[in-house]
């Protein structure tokens, strides 16, 4: 238990030291959801003189678009190495994590699927929860208290989403959004090999939430990592196709993530 | 002189005569109109018991095609997602680009939408309008709580709605492309690009 929480903790720190070797990177940006605008919006000519050394030429930043400089480039001075990490997450998806999702889907009814999904999805209450809180979301902080009660007894430990079928819609907020709904800018794009995309700032509340992930404190961390794991393939398995239908129209993979990621949690934080 | 009560009749159906309102012409579509036209031809399309099966599906895509060339401005979507590129190519290039950009567009909405409203219900969220910019939030509902949020985003040019951007569940798919076609151009060359496009629309 405590061998969990302190691998988390170490975690917290590596990226606290990107955090910091990425200086300003982070400047503070202004009003609540100044925290997106480095998303996609922020003047390349800020981000590009905060983050030092940067490689990185002006012109590639700016893009050769029209507009404001940068308005359609997204904020990725790391690129050569977020582009090499990603190659090697996109292998291993689709040699390991795709088989895996696709045998299980196999064997595996939707149902149960779905039903898997929402108990980790359950499990996971204590980060929304405080996260809701943190960001002054009273009604969706009761209402992941409310849904965390009714869906663990009534349903199954969160098998059944019985509070959605009463009313209680879920919320989705976790540690990286409340920093920037706090001002906290997101920082360079940053890929890490076996996980999903992210910002640093995001990579930071990644670490944090596995910290109130409640799991990692009772279960060996073998467990917890199987866990994980089977999260992973099953989440998988419920987006076989979709990931397939993405990959057909697309005509750079890296690229294409790396927008739908920002653009996503742009509007995730604005909600 | 006083004007006969005649007179005042011949008049009055002179005066209804010379502004009918059945020759008035019909008030173009809106933009939540377009959305809801759209949607519900290419619904038709993919319930029509003409049309199913494997055999079928190319006039069913063809069909599908049509209605949205209709309906998107791939024109305009072309021009913004290439940025300044687009006014250092040729007429020639520009009419290709428009064209491979179109089906990859269309490719793109066709599977990640079009395909699921056979069985789906469509509701009509929010329709706002500034100006010659509008937006049209629909929700696709289908069984076993599945739901798509679509977001239409639509410009009017020669007082004729267009869409001219998808999003769903938040992302852009114009400023997805754009970013892409970004990325192409700054790492290789438009002729990449295009190469690129062919290849992906002609598979």
């Amino acid at each position: 238990m405590r061998a969990n929480s302190q691998k988390s903790w170490w975690w917290s720190i590596a990226l606290l030291i990107i955090f910091v070797s990425a200086g300003p990177g982070f400047v503070p940006a202004a009003g609540a959801e100044g925290g997106a605008a480095g998303l996609a919006g922020a003047p390349a000519g800020a981000q590009v003189a905060a983050v030092t050394p940067s490689p990185v030429p002006e012109e590639t930043v700016q893009g050769t678009l029209e507009g404001a400089p940068g308005e359609s480039e997204d904020y990725d001075p790391w690129e050569p190495f977020n582009e090499r990490t990603f190659r090697f997450n996109w292998e291993l998806d689709r040699y390991v994590i795709k088989p895996a999702a696709t045998g299980w889907d196999t064997v595996a009814p939707d149902e149960v699927q779905r039903g898997l999904g929402r108990m980790f999805e359950n499990v996971g209450m204590p980060r929304r929860f405080l996260n809701s809180l943190l960001q002054l979301k009273m009604d969706g902080a009761g209402r992941e208290l409310a849904r965390f009660l009714l869906n663990s007894t009534f349903g199954f430990a969160g098998f059944l989403d019985v509070a959605t079928t009463a009313g209680l819609e879920a919320s989705d907020e976790d540690t990286g959004q409340t920093l920037a709904v706090w001002g906290v800018g997101p920082g360079p794009y940053l890929v890490i090999p076996f996980l999903p995309p992210m910002t640093v700032r995001d990579g930071i509340g990644f670490g944090v939430d596995g910290l109130l992930n409640p799991i990692s404190y009772f279960a060996p961390f073998a467990a917890s990592a199987g866990m994980k794991a089977s999260d992973t393939v099953n989440g998988r398995s419920l987006n076989l196709e979709i990931f397939e239908d993405v990959e057909e129209g697309t005509l750079d993979m890296y690229s294409a993530v790396r927008n739908g990621y920002l653009q996503r949690r742009e509007k995730a934080i604005r909600e | 002189m006083t004007i006969s009560r005649g007179a005042l009749i011949l008049v009055a159906t002179l005066t209804f005569l010379g502004h009918p309102p059945f020759l008035t012409p019909a008030r173009a579509a809106g933009p939540q109109d377009r959305v809801q036209q759209t949607l519900a031809a290419v619904t038709a399309v993919l319930r029509d018991p003409a049309l199913q099966g494997a055999d079928s599906q190319p006039e069913r895509r063809r069909r599908v095609r049509n209605i949205i060339y209709d309906t998107f401005d791939f024109d305009e979507m072309a021009r913004e997602s290439l940025g300044p590129t687009w006014d250092r190519l040729t007429p020639s290039q520009q009419e290709e680009f428009v064209r491979l950009f179109g089906n990859l567009f269309e490719g793109s909405y066709n599977r990640l939408v079009l395909r699921f409203l056979g069985d789906r219900q469509a509701t009509y969220d929010v329709e706002s309008i500034e100006g010659n910019h509008a937006m049209v939030q629909t929700t696709l509902i289908g069984g076993k709580e599945e739901r798509l949020s679509v977001e239409y985003q639509l410009a009017s040019r020669h007082q004729r709605w267009g869409v001219v951007d998808v999003r769903l569940d938040g992302v852009s798919l114009a400023m997805n492309y754009r970013a892409q076609f970004n990325k192409i151009l700054r790492n290789s060359s438009y002729d990449t690009l295009v190469q690129r496009m062919r290849s992906k629309v002609e598979k």
